[in-house]
């Protein structure tokens, strides 16, 4: 679907959100509870909890929906990073990282996600990204899904990996500028 | 302050995976309000989102958007006011419109009940379609457990490393009334966790999913239990059967 349609749905569904339509949560969940959960169970792996942390995602955008401005925000990164966040903390607790939830409490703030530019449509910047993934070696691929998709520190990857620590550094880093070269070049064209 | 140090650092900010005292300065540098460094960030969530949205899609279960539609639906039941007078006035239209409206909300019940039913369907059908890629994949492994006895349930189960576990049971009978069937992972630590409630087909055999990635080396096996349509799901209650994840060598 074209961004600006996208776009326009997303606009509408939050005005009903906000307006505390109940059948909103509905619509909701269908254009986005797959995905979400998709996101929430590659992190933490057990369905039950998956669920349990999409349950807590709408909730807290239930909650948090009337700070969301529906004319420049955007809705689905909004939506993954609260999903994400739920599930990065829930591994955290688990495993007694030094990360905790009030690191990336203050960056699911809807605030963050109302932008005053135009931007792509969905599916050409995913596919500029999934292209830029592609192209990244296996090592600098593996180090993406660890930090984006499981959460892990730096540190975390280096002892899971049994690689030093300034190699992993030098892996994300390197990654990272090819994924935003990537990025950045998409939007200028 | 020089903001060029904090470039390379927005990705890793934005995920809350950036480590201290590099954390500590980027998120005291924004709360002074660096225009340059809120614009990196805001770029930066938006890019992580995009990577995390190119992962695998995984049905959730059916009952997940259940369990999210009625908890947010109670949340958003208005609160009901003392609004002295309008009362009156509000009962008056109430029972001129009631007489008006009672064909249409019937023509609307059957059309909802219609929706509803379509949009399970439409639930179900993604279920069965993760089943059978699950089954389809050349990488998936075919376990059987075989019924040991006469009468005990038995089946197969499909295991693909990524795509999730799919279970074929065979041999069950009817659940009694208010009871339901429950899928569990056993895990080789820690108490069972539920996966989904499911329905048999009329001889008996049931398809039950465990969508996303498999962890083996965490996960015992997969089991079956009876349990009553409104208990909590703490532990299995009465168990039916269990599969075992990793295939018996004899």
């Amino acid at each position: 679907m074209p961004r600006h349609a996208q776009s326009k749905k997303d606009h509408e569904l939050v005005t009903r959100l906000k307006s505390r339509d109940p059948q909103a949560a509905g619509v909701l969940f269908d254009r986005y509870g797959k995905l979400l959960y998709s996101v929430i169970i590659r992190a933490v792996g057990t369905p039950a909890t998956a669920e349990d942390l999409v349950h807590e995602t709408f909730l807290r955008v239930w909650n948090r929906i009337h700070t969301f401005d529906e004319a420049h925000g955007n809705l689905e990164a909004w939506l993954i990073t609260v999903a994400r966040n739920r599930a990065f903390d829930y591994r955290w607790s688990l495993s007694g990282s030094e990360m905790s939830g009030a690191s990336t409490d203050s960056l699911d703030q809807p605030g963050w996600f109302a932008s005053a530019r135009e931007t792509s449509d969905r599916q050409a910047r995913q596919a500029a990204v999934r292209e830029a993934l592609e192209a990244l070696n296996r090592e600098q691929r593996e180090v993406v899904e660890l930090t984006h998709l499981q959460g892990m520190t730096q540190t975390e990857i280096a002892e899971k990996l049994q690689r030093p620590l300034d190699t992993i550094k030098g892996l994300v880093r390197s990654a990272l500028r090819n994924l935003r070269a990537a990025t950045m070049t998409y939007k200028t064209q | 302050m020089n903001c060029d140090q904090f470039q390379e650092a927005y990705e890793l900010y934005a995920l809350g995976l950036l480590e201290t005292p590099e954390r500590t300065r980027l998120a005291d540098h924004l709360r002074e309000g660096c225009p340059t460094c809120r614009s990196g960030v805001q770029r930066a969530l938006e890019q992580n989102a995009t990577v995390s949205s190119t992962v695998s899609l995984v049905n959730p279960s059916p009952r997940l958007r259940r369990r999210i539609v009625s908890s947010v639906g109670e949340k958003a039941t208005p609160q009901i006011e003392s609004l002295g007078w309008l009362w009156g006035v509000a009962a008056l239209a109430a029972a001129t419109i009631l007489a008006l409206t009672i064909g249409l909300s019937v023509q609307n019940r059957a059309w909802r009940a219609e929706r509803n039913q379509a949009r399970a369907a439409s639930s179900q059908l993604a279920h069965l379609s993760d089943a059978v890629k699950i089954m389809q994949a050349p990488e998936t492994e075919q376990i059987d457990f075989s019924a040991t006895a006469s009468g005990t349930p038995g089946g197969r189960l499909f295991v693909h490393r990524h795509l999730g576990v799919a279970l074929v049971a065979r041999g069950l009978s009817a659940a009694p009334a208010g009871w339901k069937y429950e899928s569990w992972i056993v895990p080789k630590s820690g108490p069972p966790q539920p996966v989904e409630d499911f329905e048999l087909d009329p001889a008996g055999q049931a398809i039950t999913v465990v969508p996303g990635p498999v962890r083996q080396d965490d996960w015992k096996e997969i089991a079956v239990s009876q349990e009553p349509e409104n208990g909590q799901l703490t532990r299995p209650t009465k168990l039916l059967l269990s599969a075992p994840l990793a295939a018996r060598r004899d």
